[in-house]
């Protein structure tokens, strides 16, 4: 088998990329958990490259259980650390724990415990809704300010689904429910990044935990899309209750998001998944601009067209790749020049 | 009594210049053409006279001054002397610049035909053996002696003043035209030495490429072998889905129309030519035969890019065929059938919008029938968005949301996934209540707060998952055997997948919570 890579993504981008006007829609690009963090400072370092009209319709939210992710981000960026108070401050049979956490000791506030424990973080996300729905309003405000009502906004969420940050991603997306309200109009991507063996720290005990967080995070955006299934007596809705602290319930009204995708790293390097669904973001969120203009052309065009859900997407070439097809090109030539030489010769 | 003798006379240079051509390119002979070689000759001379000719003229004005009718004085004497003695040396240095230059040009000339004539004439003998008369022209001449007339020779009666410039000038002459002559020769030598190289490298590689281009050469099999027209990519975002021998039939599609003319060998010569950073094609110390095949191959892929024009996409060159819209029809609907499974019945993509981002797209298919062919494929009713006509029976086809076309790892991925998830259920320390399946539920239940983030008795969704997830258990049972395959495309024996996740004492599995 012959191995073809390269594309050539910014050969002529880079020509006007300073005057370009990327961003139609205003976006609010979170990053959840150490990884997605990462991979959202990194779309914060490029826009920086972008015009002053572009940025303003940019802002950044990170949360993260590792407290080291706050020194790894610019200062003026927003940051939201997922802690619990010490474990006898926390109080038991709070609903707001229980509800994840029967027993209170069971809670395990190891950094070892996030990985394993999606709870954990879910727990965390919970005690630190207040700042968490704060940040999130003021973001909103900062990029796409309220007006007669109607606010069009764009929100990119990113989480590693093998991580166990991303048992917070619930909490979230109650956040995200609870802050549009009625008030604005925003849809929601999520961008969820696959575990790889190859870029585990432990592929034989890590890497298992990490695939168990993913499977089990699927299915919680499936259960909370709304889909029904078997008897349909607990799925077929898309809202669903979190409590959070102090003791106060949120209805997170459907639909959570509208589109969500899963970005796989090319190769088993984390600097290479950095870069590779940083580049896919940028794309996405610069929507008024090269890949992401076609993109949400496509995606709005078939939403429209689609009967229903289920037929709006399926199927792939890209046989169109300019490495295959170099490939292939040179592979005719050596066809032409072995005619030649073996008709002549 | 008369004495004829048949010996030519020399002309000199001034007699030369109005014989000799002054060619834009001296050189043309080497590129084809029936050029005679006592033409050829001419050429070469006629440049190395050009450049000469400057020369000519400053000596003319020279002799100017010493006009006969006037006075001369001994420091005008030394003067021209000087004078004349610096012209012949700048005669000599603008020759050798000439030489060298044209020496240069006929190797990067030869080069280039070379490397064109491996490409279109293969089975032609090098035109050597028209050149080898030039050899016969090319003769060393030992350069004439110039005299140095003193004052006292030229200051004498204008007559005689006369008649001694006009030997001192033919002596001049006479000196420049060797010159010139002799630097013919030398370029011409350089030729033949070149042509002598060229011969003997053109016997040696032609029986080189025959091995390689014949049956069990390393050519032949690279383009008959469909493994090496199968291209991937690193990227598992992007898919491939010609197979080797499509591939093979678009080749010899484009090929059977395709033709080289002249300037695009000369851009293909260039191109091996930069490519060899100087290392020469022919000659002792030249390029390895694989090594020029390669760079020939990618220089002319190049070409053939360019000339067929294929900017509407690379399945564009599908739409010649009479099936193409069947054939492509086909393709899609076998999609459908393979990975698309797991959308459908895992990954619910069309109910919960999760898609594999940046799959890919393919434009400019050509083919009005093609809704037809892939609606029919997927049976009626189902709408096939991702295409859809466009003015001038173009055709876009891009979808970049989907698992569909997603490699086999990422299937493997998922199956992972599941694994991981069922071991977690089944792990060890749950076994003790062999066949007792409600302490086995009791087990997990009591646990079930590690795994699932929003576990709530009465709020979150747990429940809804419980649900999800027994349906789809119940459904991967019942399906074992079919979806095996697809979700596979056929890389792991029937039922390995589910025998692995599901084990045949687990069939009738009740994953229900007990509560509800």
């Amino acid at each position: 088998m012959v191995t073809q890579t390269g594309r050539d993504f910014d050969g002529p981008r880079a020509v006007n990329a300073k005057l370009a006007n990327r961003i139609a829609s205003p976006s609010v690009v979170i990053g959840l958990g150490s990884t997605s963090c990462q991979i959202a400072r990194r779309l914060d370092e490029v826009s920086s490259a972008w015009s002053f009209s572009d940025r303003k319709s940019l802002g950044f939210l990170y949360m993260d259980t590792r407290e080291a992710t706050r020194g790894e981000i610019s200062r003026s960026s927003r940051f939201i650390p997922l802690t619990l108070p010490h474990f006898s401050n926390l109080r038991d049979m709070r609903p707001w724990i229980t509800e994840c956490v029967p027993e209170l000791k069971n809670l395990s506030l190891s950094r070892e415990g996030a990985l394993g424990t999606l709870a954990n973080a879910g727990v965390a996300g919970r005690f630190n809704y207040g700042n968490l729905r704060g940040h999130i309003d003021a973001t909103i405000e900062q990029v796409c300010p309220y007006y007669e009502g109607v606010t069009y906004l764009r929100v990119h969420v990113i989480a590693f689904l093998g991580g166990g940050t991303v048992g917070a991603l619930p909490v979230l997306l109650a956040a995200l429910a609870e802050a549009r309200g009625t008030s604005y109009n925003f849809s929601v991507v999520l961008h969820l990044v696959l575990p790889q063996r190859g870029m585990s720290r432990d592929p034989e005990t890590t890497y298992p935990l990490q695939l168990r967080n993913a499977y089990s995070t699927l299915q919680f955006l499936r259960a909370a899309s709304g889909i029904e299934v078997g008897k349909g007596e607990f799925t077929g809705k898309d809202s669903y209750n979190v409590t959070v602290y102090p003791d106060k319930i949120i209805n997170a009204l459907g639909p959570h998001f509208d589109v969500a995708l899963l970005h796989r790293s090319p190769k088993d390097s984390l600097p290479v998944q950095r870069v590779h669904v940083a580049r896919i973001l940028e794309g996405l969120v610069a929507d008024a601009w090269g890949t992401g203009q076609d993109w949400w052309a496509r995606y709005h065009e078939t939403m429209r067209e689609a009967n229903n859900n289920a037929d709006a997407r399926f199927g792939s070439i890209s046989s169109r790749e300019v490495g295959l097809l170099e490939g292939f090109f040179v592979q005719t030539a050596k066809q032409y020049l072995q005619n030649q030489w073996r008709t002549q010769l | 009594m008369a004495r004829f003798s048949f010996r030519r006379k020399r002309l000199s240079f001034s007699e030369q210049t109005n014989r000799v051509p002054s060619a834009v390119d001296p050189l043309d002979f080497l590129g084809g053409g029936r050029t005679a070689s006592r033409d050829a000759y001419s050429q070469i001379h006629g440049a190395i006279h050009g450049v000469l000719s400057e020369v000519e003229r400053s000596i003319g004005s020279l002799f100017e001054r010493l006009r006969p009718d006037g006075n001369i004085s001994d420091r005008m004497v030394l003067e021209a002397n000087a004078e004349l003695r610096a012209e012949l040396a700048r005669a000599n240095t603008f020759a050798d610049v000439k030489r060298d230059e044209m020496l240069i040009n006929i190797g990067s000339r030869l080069e280039s035909l070379f490397i064109q004539r491996l490409v279109i004439a293969p089975d032609e003998e090098p035109p050597v053996r028209r050149w080898t008369a030039l050899a016969d022209r090319a003769i060393q001449r030992e350069l004439p002696m110039v005299s140095e007339p003193s004052h006292a020779n030229l200051d004498v009666s204008p007559k005689d003043r006369k008649k001694r410039l006009a030997r001192w000038q033919a002596e001049t002459d006479q000196y420049l035209e060797t010159v010139c002559l002799n630097h013919v020769r030398e370029v011409i030598n350089g030729l033949l030495e070149e042509l002598n190289e060229y011969s003997v490298s053109w016997m040696e590689l032609v029986v080189d490429l025959r091995r390689l281009s014949t049956s069990g050469g390393r050519l032949y099999q690279e383009v008959t072998d469909a493994e090496h027209w199968t291209f991937d990519s690193d990227d598992p975002t992007v898919k491939n889905l010609l197979t080797g021998g499509q591939a093979q039939d678009i080749a010899m599609r484009i090929l059977g129309r395709f033709q080289l003319g002249n300037q695009e060998l000369a851009d293909i010569a260039e191109k091996v030519h930069d490519s060899l950073a100087g290392k020469p094609v022919y000659g002792s110390n030249r390029v390895d035969p694989v090594e020029l095949q390669e760079l020939l191959a990618r220089a002319t892929a190049h070409k053939i890019q360019e000339t067929v024009s294929i900017d509407t996409g690379f399945l564009s060159l599908m739409s010649n065929g009479s099936r193409f819209g069947e054939e492509l029809g086909e393709l899609l609907v076998d999609m459908h059938m393979g990975a698309s499974a797991m959308e459908e019945k895992m990954w619910r993509v069309g109910d919960v919008r999760v898609g594999h981002v940046d799959s890919a797209s393919g434009v400019g298919i050509t083919a009005s029938n093609l809704h037809d062919s892939v609606l029919r494929g997927l049976g009626g009713g189902r709408k096939f968005a991702a295409v859809e006509g466009h003015p001038g029976d173009n055709h876009r086809f891009e979808v970049q949301m989907s698992t569909v076309g997603a490699p086999v790892s990422d299937l493997a991925i998922f199956r992972d996934m599941v694994n991981a998830w069922y071991a977690w259920h089944f792990e060890d320390v749950r076994g003790g209540n062999n066949g007792d399946t409600s302490g086995w539920l009791a087990s997990v239940s009591k646990e079930s707060w590690k795994l699932y983030p929003d576990i709530g008795e009465d709020t979150g969704v747990r429940r809804a998952i419980i649900e999800l997830i027994d349906d789809d258990l119940k459904k991967l049972w019942n399906g074992r055997e079919d979806i095996a395959t697809r979700l596979t495309n056929g890389s792991f024996t029937d039922g390995d997948l589910l025998n692995g996740v599901v084990k045949p004492q687990d069939k009738i599995l009740n994953t229900a919570d007990p509560d509800s």
